[in-house]
This record gives C-alpha cells, sequence and structure tokens, in this order.
C-alpha cells in the first residue's frame, strides 16, 4: 500500500499549534490550576484552598503531613466533638494516612469521608459503652473506604454480653429499635 | 486501566516506525493489522478509564485529540476501502468490455487521481497524533505530580 506524502504545510502547522497549547496551558496551570488538573472541585470544606500544593506533595500525592498543618491537635483539642478529636488525635498520634478514611475532588456538595466512617450508632454509643473515641471499639484499616473491624477488648466484650446476644456487630447500629433512648 | 490503556496504545506506533524504517521493503501488513485494532481497543480501555471524569481540561484535551485521530483513521480507512473496491470493480467492468490494459490504466488515472482528494482525513490523523501525544504526557506527569507514583 502506498500513502501519498502529507501537504508541506500540516506539519509546521500541528507543531505550531501543539507549541501555542503548551504555553496556554502553562500559563492556565499558574492562573487556575484546578480547572487544568484537577478530577473534580473541591468540596465547600476546602473550596478556599488556592494551591495545589496546600494538600499535596509533588509526586507523593496528597500528604498526611500537609492535612495536620490545618487540622492540627491544638485544633481538633479545641474545635471537634470529643469523641471526634480522641479518634483524630489517635489517628495523628500512630501517623496514620487520613487518605484511609477521606477523599476530595468529588465536588462542591459532596462527603469527603468514606461512607462506612459514619458512625451509625449516633453518639448514643458512647453514653453506652463509656468509650472517648470510634477507636476504642474499632480497628481502621489503610485502605480508603474499607470497613472497620471490631476489636475483641474490655468494652466490646461488656457490650456483646448484654442484650442476650442482641448486640452483635451490625446491629448496634439499631439501638432505638429496643432502647427508648430516655 | 489508563496504563493499560497507554500501552495497547503506543502499539500502534510500531506500524508507523517500520513503514519509515523500511520504505524500500514491503509494507508491514502484519503491523498495519496490529495498528488498526491497538487503534480501536486503546482508546476504548482509556476511555473506560476516564469513565464520566471530565472535569479537567488536560486530559478533556488529550481525550478530544485521541478521538479526533481514531475517528479520522476509521473515516479514512473506510475511504480507503471504498475507493479500491470501487476502482477494482470498473477495471473489471472495463476488462469485460474487452479494453486493453493500457487503455483501462488511462481510463482509472482519472478515478485514482480522485482518491487523493480523500487524503483530507491523512492530514488530520497523522499531525493531530503529535497533539495526542503531547496532551497525554502531560496527562501522564500531571497525575504522577498530584498523585504519586
Amino acid at each position: 500500500m502506498h500513502y501519498l506524502p502529507l501537504p508541506r504545510t500540516v506539519v509546521p502547522a500541528v507543531t505550531m499549534a501543539t507549541g501555542v497549547l503548551i504555553i496556554w496551558l502553562g500559563w492556565g496551570s499558574m492562573r487556575d490550576p484546578e480547572t487544568l488538573w484537577a478530577p473534580g472541585d473541591l468540596s465547600r470544606y476546602h473550596a478556599d484552598i488556592a494551591h495545589c500544593t496546600s494538600c499535596h506533595e509533588p509526586f507523593h500525592g496528597p500528604a498526611t503531613t500537609k492535612c495536620i498543618l490545618c487540622h492540627s491537635e491544638a485544633r481538633l483539642a479545641e474545635r471537634a466533638m470529643p469523641a471526634t478529636a480522641s479518634l483524630h488525635l489517635d489517628i495523628i498520634r500512630q501517623q496514620k494516612t487520613c487518605l484511609a478514611c477521606h477523599t476530595e475532588h468529588r465536588g462542591a456538595l459532596s462527603r469527603i469521608t468514606s461512607s462506612a466512617m459514619r458512625n451509625p450508632h449516633g453518639e448514643f454509643v458512647f453514653l453506652m459503652t463509656g468509650a472517648k473515641s470510634c477507636a476504642a471499639c474499632h480497628e481502621f484499616e489503610a485502605a480508603f473506604g474499607a470497613r472497620p473491624t471490631v476489636l475483641d477488648n474490655e468494652i466490646v466484650r461488656h457490650v456483646m454480653a448484654k442484650g442476650n446476644g442482641a448486640h452483635r456487630p451490625g446491629y448496634v447500629a439499631h439501638c432505638l429499635q429496643c432502647h427508648t433512648g430516655r | 486501566m489508563g496504563w493499560l490503556g497507554l500501552g495497547i496504545t503506543l502499539l500502534v506506533f510500531v506500524y508507523p516506525i517500520k513503514k519509515r524504517a523500511s520504505q524500500n521493503r514491503r509494507w508491514p501488513r502484519g503491523w498495519f493489522r496490529v495498528h488498526m485494532v491497538a487503534g480501536m481497543m486503546g482508546p476504548l480501555v482509556i476511555l473506560l478509564h476516564s469513565g464520566a471524569h471530565l472535569h479537567a481540561l488536560v486530559p478533556l484535551l488529550a481525550l478530544t485529540a485521541m478521538a479526533v485521530v481514531t475517528v479520522s483513521g476509521i473515516v479514512g480507512q473506510g475511504i480507503h476501502y471504498l475507493a479500491l473496491r470501487t476502482l477494482n470493480d470498473r477495471r473489471r467492468q472495463l476488462h469485460d468490455q474487452g479494453l486493453s490494459a493500457d487503455e483501462i490504466d488511462l481510463r482509472l488515472h482519472g478515478m485514482a487521481a480522485q482518491e487523493k482528494a480523500f487524503r483530507l482525513w491523512q492530514s488530520i490523523h497523522a499531525p493531530m497524533t503529535l497533539m495526542f501525544l503531547v496532551l497525554t504526557a502531560l496527562h501522564v506527569v500531571g497525575a504522577i505530580y498530584f498523585g504519586g507514583f
């Protein structure tokens, strides 16, 4: 099969167009990097962050060390709910990754926490068990979205022993089906 | 899935490289088949990789350039196939009418020249590949820069 050679102007024209495109993308990357590079809009919680490197470590991705610059131990202790603060302080002290439970760039109104990380028990569970943090009863995996496992410790064994087997995993979420809540 | 799509897509470049490297030897028919199959499969895998995420401009432009290259390749091959079939049919008709080989060539010369007009696709297909490659490289570097290895 024989193909005719391309017209002489085609390659220079496309090369020039590609060069102009690269310059435009470089200029745009400095002015509005989110439009050019982000896989989605930031959530409403982080919408005021202007620089990608506020959260991303170049060539290493989103970094927990960057998260805790704002979500510091002092700020958590001062502003978060006690159980939330306790869980997050444990995570920071154990140098675990925030990415196991949190994500971003899913749109302004999206959740930034894995669905498995919602507290399905409500605050009632802390009154019931006397625990100060989710980590008192659960082990959290490093993978984003992984379901937390139930620990085998004194608090868990005590809860399981109560209620004639009703407090087995998955059932504590529906406590108000049996309890009045008063 | 993006890496798989890129790997398959890169296979298409063996054909033009072989074609240019062996201009005086025979046409690399086998690699042309690989070119056509990988040129369809690679973009399909990349399309799946992109999913419904069409937010960032750089990968969106890379996807558009890929679509232009792929569609122009499919259209060009279709046109080339139809033109050859028409030419062969006409050659058979003229042969059945008892014309000599020289007379047939003379008559078909006009038709063959018309196919040049269809070569617009080639002016789009090959040069746009440069833009597709540059944008894909930018997308890969950006993904590694922001997402890590």
